[in-house]
């Protein structure tokens, strides 16, 4: 046998496990080669030293403290095993649980308020329905005080009103019985009311500004239902209030009717004079309009009340 | 004894202990290096003999089973955390505080001078700084064989490997032990 093989054995040798006829073969060789002699003394040693390593022993109260590990472990483990059911019950009661916490959560987020009679604001529209001028629009109004005081209640819910907010300015309008003709949005000479010389010029520019507001579409409109004029009304003061930089907070429905009855706005109060001018343009202002309000107020609150001529 | 805890006598567990606790003990030390972590493995070890022995089915030497489950944590703990290997390497490399940190439990030998005890320890520490730098599969047979003293087939069953791998295992790793031991053994 060559060396290599002498020496891929060796190992085996040394613990006496080869066989008879390839334990012969190595001693043979060993018998004669000096070099695998010497690797085979080596390899004893190793294994001799290793033999005769001081085996370490376990501390004397290794058997104490396995018994106290033991029984703080499996304390914990049974009060697990109590609290937590098998998996096989465990998930599924988890799952259960999750989902019912979920299904209250949802509930109480999305369970809808008691129900009023509030609608959202319609899309501001571009396309203004022409509002029709009659006779009695060339006049001066007449202050329809009584007609505004004889005003049947509204039937409708009206909204809650923020609490702490200053009280809006009420206008009324009094929305037209016969149909409207061919749009004409240009400024008429009729007013409600003289504005107030206060603004002067800057009156004067801020009508420009309203009629020429970008983006305007001025459409000839089909006679409409007269069932839908307060619609219509509603179309164009939410347009209206739109070209002023205003947003509207909310518009009431009478219940029966389902006809829009109040219009709450939220106008900039340096455009408050257009807008009340243009808003007489639309309808016919019930009431003499509330004056400018007081300086300091950046915005202002509307109330529109859209009422049917007695 | 095994039969006796499945029948449910719990003392024969402490019988079982008692009996293998110092070789599972050893084979751990030379495992793992460290005193405390032996101590923690082993017991260990027997706790989860103790759960599992209900379910030992005599298929094998209750010793081999014992040894299969040393070995196995073992195993583990080695992989674990390089942490650990970090710890067992400075202690190597610090042989006074190795030895200050565990409680002498060696069969030592009161007859020998000091000088001898100091050279027996640090030869000792030597072989087992070579033994921890070899490949776990190697120090697995090593200890098995070379210093528990179980047989090949005992190490097959135990470790899973089949006869050829263990004889080839053993013969690399005594060789490297040559190799790294020249003047020490």
């Amino acid at each position: 046998m060559e060396c290599a093989n002498i020496k891929e054995v060796l190992s085996e040798y040394v613990d006496g496990i080869l066989d008879s006829q390839t334990e012969a073969r190595v001693e043979e060789h060993l018998s004669t080669c000096r070099a695998c002699q010497e690797e085979l003394s080596s390899l004893k040693a190793v294994v001799n030293g290793l033999s005769s390593l001081e085996s370490v022993k376990a501390p004397e109260d290794f058997l104490e403290k396995l018994h106290e590990r033991m029984e703080s472990r499996f304390t914990v483990r049974k009060l697990m095993r109590i609290l937590f059911v098998p998996a096989w019950t465990k998930i599924p009661l988890e799952v259960a649980t999750v989902a019912a916490i979920m299904i209250l959560i949802f509930v109480g987020l999305y369970t809808p308020q008691p129900e009023k009679q509030i609608a959202m604001a319609p899309e501001s529209s571009t396309e203004i329905r022409a509002a029709k001028r009659t006779t009695a629009d060339s006049a001066e109004p007449e202050l329809k005080q009584d007609a505004y005081e004889a005003k049947p209640a509204l039937k409708a819910e009206t909204a809650e009103q923020p609490v702490g907010e200053r009280e809006p300015i009420e206008l009324v309008l009094s929305l037209e019985t016969e149909p409207s003709g061919a749009a004409d949005l240009r400024p008429t000479a009729t007013r409600a009311a003289p504005a107030p010389a206060k603004e002067g010029r800057a009156v004067e520019e801020e009508r420009t500004d309203v009629v020429a507001h970008p983006g305007t579409e001025f459409v000839g409109q089909s006679a409409p239902d007269a069932e839908t004029k307060a619609d219509e009304t509603l179309s164009k003061v939410a347009d209206l209030i739109n070209r002023v930089e205003g947003s509207i907070l909310s518009i009431e429905f009478d219940k029966q009717t389902h006809q829009p009855q109040i219009i709450r706005a939220e106008i900039p109060s340096r455009r408050y004079v257009s807008f009340r001018e243009e808003l007489e343009r639309l309808a016919l202002l019930q009431a003499p309009p509330p004056a400018i309000p007081e300086k300091g107020q950046e915005t202002i609150q509307i109330r529109i009340r859209l009422i049917s001529p007695d | 004894m095994v039969s006796a805890f499945q029948a449910g006598n719990s003392a024969a567990f402490d019988k079982l202990v008692l009996k293998h606790k110092d070789r599972v003990f050893n084979l751990c030390y030379w495992f793992l290096g460290d005193y405390q972590e032996t101590n923690d493995a082993a017991q260990e070890i027997f706790i989860k003999v103790f759960r599992s022995l209900k379910k030992f089915r005599f298929e094998s030497a209750f010793s081999t089973w014992l040894y299969r489950i040393a070995v196995n944590t073992c195993k583990n703990r080695l992989k674990s955390s390089d942490y650990r290997q970090e710890k067992r390497m400075a202690r190597f490399d610090n042989p006074g505080v190795s030895e200050g940190t565990r409680p002498s439990v060696e069969i030592g030998d009161e007859s020998r001078s000091p000088m001898v005890e100091l050279e027996r320890k640090e030869r000792r520490m030597l072989i087992m700084r070579a033994i921890d730098s070899l490949p776990t599969e190697q120090k697995t047979v090593v200890a098995l064989r070379d210093i528990e003293g179980l047989s090949y087939d005992e190490i097959a069953n135990i470790t899973g490997f089949n006869l050829g791998t263990v004889k080839s295992k053993l013969a690399r790793a005594r060789l490297d032990l040559r190799d790294k031991l020249r003047g020490v053994i």
